[in-house]
C-alpha cells in the first residue's frame, strides 16, 4: 500500500555532463557565500534585535545603522593575536572547530533553496545534490557536530571547557533522537526520504503544510533545534555565569571566531532544514508559479528565504526572552516529554492515516495525543517528587 | 567512464590506513578519531556499492553514537598516553606470526579467484555473446529476485524494463545482455529505503522483532545497574 507520494520530475531528466559539473560549482559557490553572508547578517540581527528588545539601539556606530558591524567584527577577530596555549593538545585544539563548522557547511548539499531554474533550455534544480536519502544524510552530519564540542574541551586542558564540553555533548545527543523520531510522521506522509519531495508533497497551500499537520512534532523539531545549536534556553554549554565560557574557553580570536561562525551556520541550516520539512519550503501561495521559467525559480529562492530568516528571527527572539534551562530540568524535557510525545505522534500519524486518509484528522488527533501524554508525564513527575525539605 | 574502482581504492586506502592508524596511535583519544575516519571509509564504501541507506546508517549509528560513546568513556576514563610500547614475547609473537601468515594467504587467494564465479566475469561472457536470447539462468535468477525483494512481475515489466531497452515488453523478450543488465539494475535498486523497508517488515520481521528486544532488554539492564538508591525524604 503506498502513502502519497510525490517524487519529483526534475529528477528525473538527466542534465548532460558539462552542464551538471557547471551548475553544481555555481550552485555550491552560492550557497557557500550565502551562508557565509549569513552568518554576518545574523551577527547584526541578534545584536539589533536584542537591543530592541531590550529597549535599546543595538550597534549603530559603525556604519549607517550599524551596517558595518560584522564588518568591524570579522577584522577585530583578524587582527588579534591567535596564540596557542602551551597546555593544550595541539592538533585537536585546531582541528575542534572545524569538526563543527564543516557539519554545518555539508548539510547544505542537501537543502532545497527553490524549485528550479531554467537556463539556456536546462531545467536546473536549486539543490546541490537531491540524493534520495536527504533525511537521513541530514541526521547523520547532525551527529557529528557532537565531536566539534567535545572534541575542543577535552583538548583545551581546563576542567571549565570539559565540564562545559561534556554537559553539552549529554545534551546534544539526548535531542538528537528526537530531531530524528519528530520527522518519521512527515515522512509516512510524503512517502520519500528526499527533501525535495517532502517540500513539493506540502502544496503551496499554508493550510496544508506540515507545521499543522504534525504540530507537536514541529514544537518537538524547532525544540530540538534550539538544543543541538546549543542556544538559548539551552546554552548550558556557554553559560556566562557558571562555566567562564565554556567549551570555547581556551579559544581567542580567529578559531573562536570559527566558533562563533559555527554556531551561526548551525542555526542557519537548523532554520533551512524546518522551513523545508514544516513550513513548505519554497511554496507561498501560488506565487513560486508567477513569472516564466527564470524568474519562478529566483521567486522561491526569494521565498525560501524570508521564510528562513523569519525562523531565524525565533531563534534570536526566543534566545533573549527565555532563562536558562537547568540541567535536570533540560534532559527531563528532552527524554521524559518529548520522546514519548514524538513517539506517539509516529503512532496515531501512521494510525490515522492508514484509516482515514484525511490530513485534518491526523493533525486534530495528533494535538490531542500529544495533550493526553504530556499530562500522563507531567503527572508522573508531579507523584513522583520528593516533598521539599521546607515543607515539614 | 567508470568511477567505480578509483572510488573504492580512494576509499579503501583510507579505511586502511585509518585502522593502522587505530593501533599505532599512543593517545586513545587519536586512535578514537582515526577510527571515526575508518568508519566514514568505510560508508564511502558503502555509497560506491549503491548501498545508500546502509552507509548513512553507518554513519549515524557508528561514526556518530558509537564513537561518542567510546570518547566518553576514553575522556572519563583519563588513561593518558602509552608511554612504551611494549613488544610481544615468546609464544605469542609465535602465534602472531602464523596467524598473519594464514591471513595472508587467505587474501592471496580470494584476490586470486575474484573474478571467477561473480557477475564480473559472467558480464563479460555475456558481452560477448551478442544477441543471444535470455538464458534460462538469468530468468531463474529474475524470479528469484522477485520473490526476494517483493517485486510483482507487472512492476518489473512496467518500470525496469524500459529502461534497459526500449522494444522489448517482457523480461521474456530481452536478450542476455539486456538480462544481465537488468539483474544488475534490479540489485542496484535494492539499496532504496523503501525495499529494504518493504523486505524488513514482510520476509525479516522475526529477526527485526527479536533484534529490538534484545536492544531493549541491554537498555533495561543498563538502567538497572547503573540506577542508585534515591535518597530517603526527610521524615
Amino acid at each position: 500500500m503506498r502513502f502519497c507520494t510525490a517524487k519529483s520530475n526534475a529528477r528525473s531528466k538527466s542534465l548532460p555532463v558539462n552542464v551538471l559539473i557547471i551548475s553544481s560549482l555555481v550552485k555550491i559557490l552560492v550557497v557557500v557565500h550565502g551562508l557565509l553572508i549569513g552568518v554576518m547578517a545574523m551577527i547584526l540581527a541578534e545584536r539589533k534585535v536584542s537591543g530592541w528588545i531590550q529597549d535599546r539601539h543595538g550597534p549603530n556606530r559603525v556604519g549607517p545603522w550599524g551596517i558595518l558591524q560584522p564588518i568591524a567584527d570579522g577584522i577585530k577577530f583578524l587582527l588579534k593575536e591567535d596564540l596557542i596555549p602551551d597546555h593544550v593538545d595541539k592538533p585537536i585544539y585546531v582541528l575542534a572547530p572545524a569538526m563543527l563548522l564543516v557539519p554545518a557547511l555539508i548539510i547544505c548539499a542537501v537543502v532545497p533553496f527553490g524549485s528550479a531554474i531554467t537556463i539556456a533550455g536546462h531545467e536546473i534544480p536549486l539543490q546541490i545534490a537531491d540524493v534520495d536519502i536527504g533525511i537521513l544524510y541530514i541526521l547523520a552530519i547532525t551527529s557529528l557536530g557532537v565531536y566539534g564540542v567535545v572534541l575542543g574541551a577535552w583538548a583545551s586542558n581546563n576542567k571549565y571547557s570539559l565540564l562545559g564540553g561534556l554537559r553539552s555533548s549529554a545534551q546534544m545527543i539526548s535531542y538528537e533522537l528526537t530531531l530524528g523520531l519528530a520527522i518519521i510522521g512527515i515522512l509516512m506522509l510524503a512517502g520519500s526520504l528526499s527533501l525535495r519531495d517532502i517540500s513539493i508533497a506540502q502544496g503551496p497551500y499554508p493550510w496544508n503544510w506540515n507545521f499543522l499537520i504534525h504540530f507537536p512534532a514541529f514544537l518537538a523539531f524547532t525544540t530540538a533545534a534550539f538544543a543541538e545549536t546549543n542556544r538559548l534556553p539551552f546554552d548550558l554549554a556557554e553559560a556566562e555565569q557558571e562555566l567562564v565560557a565554556g567549551y570555547h574557553t581556551e579559544y581567542s580570536s580567529m578559531k573562536f571566531a570559527m566558533y562563533f561562525m559555527a554556531e551561526y551556520m548551525n542555526m542557519i541550516v537548523g532554520s533551512a532544514v524546518a522551513v523545508t520539512l514544516f513550513l513548505g519550503g519554497w511554496h507561498f501561495f501560488g506565487l513560486e508559479n508567477v513569472g516564466g521559467p527564470f524568474f519562478s525559480g529566483l521567486i522561491s529562492m526569494g521565498i525560501f528565504f524570508v521564510k528562513t530568516s523569519l525562523f531565524l528571527f525565533v531563534f534570536i527572539w526566543v534566545r533573549w526572552t527565555l532563562p536558562r534551562f537547568r540541567y535536570d530540568q533540560l534532559m527531563n524535557l528532552g527524554w521524559k516529554f518529548l520522546l514519548p510525545v514524538t513517539l506517539t505522534s509516529i503512532v496515531v500519524t501512521a494510525t490515522v492515516w492508514i484509516g482515514t486518509q484525511s490530513k485534518f484528522l491526523v493533525g486534530a488527533c495528533n494535538l490531542v495525543a500529544a495533550f493526553v501524554v504530556v499530562a500522563i508525564v507531567a503527572s508522573l513527575l508531579v507523584m513522583r517528587r520528593q516533598p521539599d525539605p521546607v515543607d515539614r | 567512464m567508470n568511477a567505480e574502482p578509483i572510488l573504492f581504492v580512494i576509499f579503501g586506502v583510507l579505511s586502511v590506513v585509518g585502522a593502522c592508524a587505530v593501533i599505532t596511535f599512543k593517545n586513545p583519544v587519536y586512535s578514537a578519531i582515526a577510527l571515526i575516519c575508518t568508519f566514514f571509509s568505510q560508508a564511502g564504501l558503502f555509497v560506491v556499492l549503491g548501498a545508500y541507506f546502509v552507509a548513512v546508517v553507518q554513519v549515524i549509528v557508528y561514526a556518530g553514537a558509537v564513537m561518542v560513546l567510546f570518547l566518553f568513556v576514553i575522556m572519563l576514563l583519563n588513561l593518558g598516553t602509552i608511554r612504551t610500547a611494549r613488544s610481544a614475547a615468546g609464544i605469542g609473537r609465535g602465534v602472531a606470526i602464523v596467524l598473519g601468515v594464514v591471513l595472508a594467504l587467505e587474501g592471496i587467494y580470494i584476490a586470486v579467484n575474484v573474478t571467477r564465479d561473480t557477475t564480473v566475469a559472467r558480464v563479460k561472457q555475456e558481452r560477448t555473446a551478442g544477441a543471444a536470447s535470455i538464458t534460462g539462468e538469468q530468468l531463474k535468477k529474475i524470479s528469484q529476485m522477485e520473490v526476494d525483494y517483493q517485486l510483482s512481475d507487472v512492476e518489473i515489466n512496467t518500470n525496469y524494463v524500459p529502461k534497459v531497452s526500449n522494444e522489448a515488453e517482457k523480461v521474456e523478450n530481452l536478450t542476455a545482455t539486456q538480462a544481465q543488465r537488468l539483474i544488475e539494475k534490479l540489485q542496484q535498486e535494492m539499496g532504496k529505503t523503501e525495499r529494504i523497508g518493504s523486505v524488513l517488515f514482510s520476509k525479516f520481521l522475526l529477526p527485526f522483532e527479536v533484534t529490538s528486544l534484545i536492544l531493549l532488554s541491554a537498555l533495561i539492564g543498563v538502567i538497572v545497574l547503573v540506577k542508585r538508591d534515591q535518597p530517603k525524604a526527610i521524615s
